[in-house]
């Protein structure tokens, strides 16, 4: 599913890393919320979301903030 | 840890990072963009191979589940659905289940203490947790929470209160569901872990003084030391 909508985003003609990564980490917590692992306790899978989670926001914010600025 | 999923993950990783280096030559965004997809999917795939797995997980609790079953049929038999629970530090350690006073030191199986029966399990659980050097709420919290939260992953959370003298309250949340079930019956799987843990960590008799459910887990009182 992922690697679908990266060939696409590919093939449409998209040249920006942070919508191939923001896409990504979207469609990962789509999936996370539907699936709700049974490992979702874990320390490592917690941080993993952590670390994706602020990924996004960081990305988010820089799209925000060049939109701003401009 | 499933090896599979971690080999996946590793040559995922390492695939997303050749191309990306290719990207990055052929000035090609959009391949670094895949790239860096490839990237996260493999990272997902690495982190979840080196969890535990489900399946695991699923056997342990049907584990636990037979031996929950078949230790409260004992229980029931001996009438000792509402005795105490105590964990013997001395080896090899014992749960016991009595309705007198915990014994000094218990053989496992059935056996009789101050003329009434009690029913003990070995565990073998945590044999390489060291001894706290200071015996302190913060010291045990902290402990438990390296072994129940970081290391098992059973629950979200866990705190210690020292409650006056040799008496230890424990709040836990983030319970798992699968966990959570067994606190409604005489042998609990995670008050067991918690008594164990605690024994170990201590070195130190413990005892499980009360047992009460909460929303979101579970709150249990022990007494820590000889003389549980």
């Amino acid at each position: 599913m992922t690697m679908l909508l990266s060939v696409s985003m590919y093939l449409l003609g998209e040249d920006r890393v942070d919508a191939y990564t923001s896409v990504n980490i979207l469609v990962y917590f789509v999936s996370y919320a539907v699936n709700r692992p049974s490992v979702e306790k874990s320390q490592a899978v917690r941080y993993l979301n952590v670390f994706l989670l602020l990924l996004f926001a960081l990305i988010v914010a820089w799209r925000v903030y060049e939109v701003l600025v401009k | 840890m499933t090896v599979g999923l971690v080999l996946l993950g590793a040559n995922t990783v390492l695939v997303s990072a050749l191309l990306a280096i290719y990207g990055l030559v052929s000035k090609d965004s959009g391949l670094v963009g895949i790239a860096v997809s490839a990237g996260i999917i493999g990272g997902v795939f690495l982190v979840y191979g080196l969890s535990r797995d489900e399946p695991r997980l699923g056997s342990v609790l049907s584990y636990l589940s037979i031996l929950a079953n078949a230790s409260t049929a004992v229980l029931e038999d001996l009438d000792l659905l509402d005795g105490r629970v105590c964990v013997i530090s001395k080896q090899p350690m014992v749960v016991v289940y009595t309705k007198t006073e915990c014994p000094a030191s218990a053989n496992p199986g059935l056996g009789f203490t101050s003329g009434s029966p009690y029913f003990s399990i070995p565990v073998d659980l945590f044999r390489d947790t060291s001894t706290l050097e200071e015996v302190t709420a913060e010291s045990i919290e902290s402990a438990l929470r390296g072994i129940l939260v970081e290391e098992l992953g059973l629950l979200r959370s866990i705190r210690v209160e020292a409650g006056g003298g040799s008496l230890y309250t424990v709040f836990t949340s983030g319970l798992s569901d699968a966990l959570s079930e067994y606190s409604k019956y005489p042998v609990d799987p995670f008050t067991l872990l918690v008594a164990v843990a605690t024994a170990r960590l201590t070195g130190r008799d413990v005892l499980v003084v009360e047992r009460s459910r909460v929303p979101d887990g579970v709150r249990l009182v022990l007494r820590v030391g000889s003389s549980a």
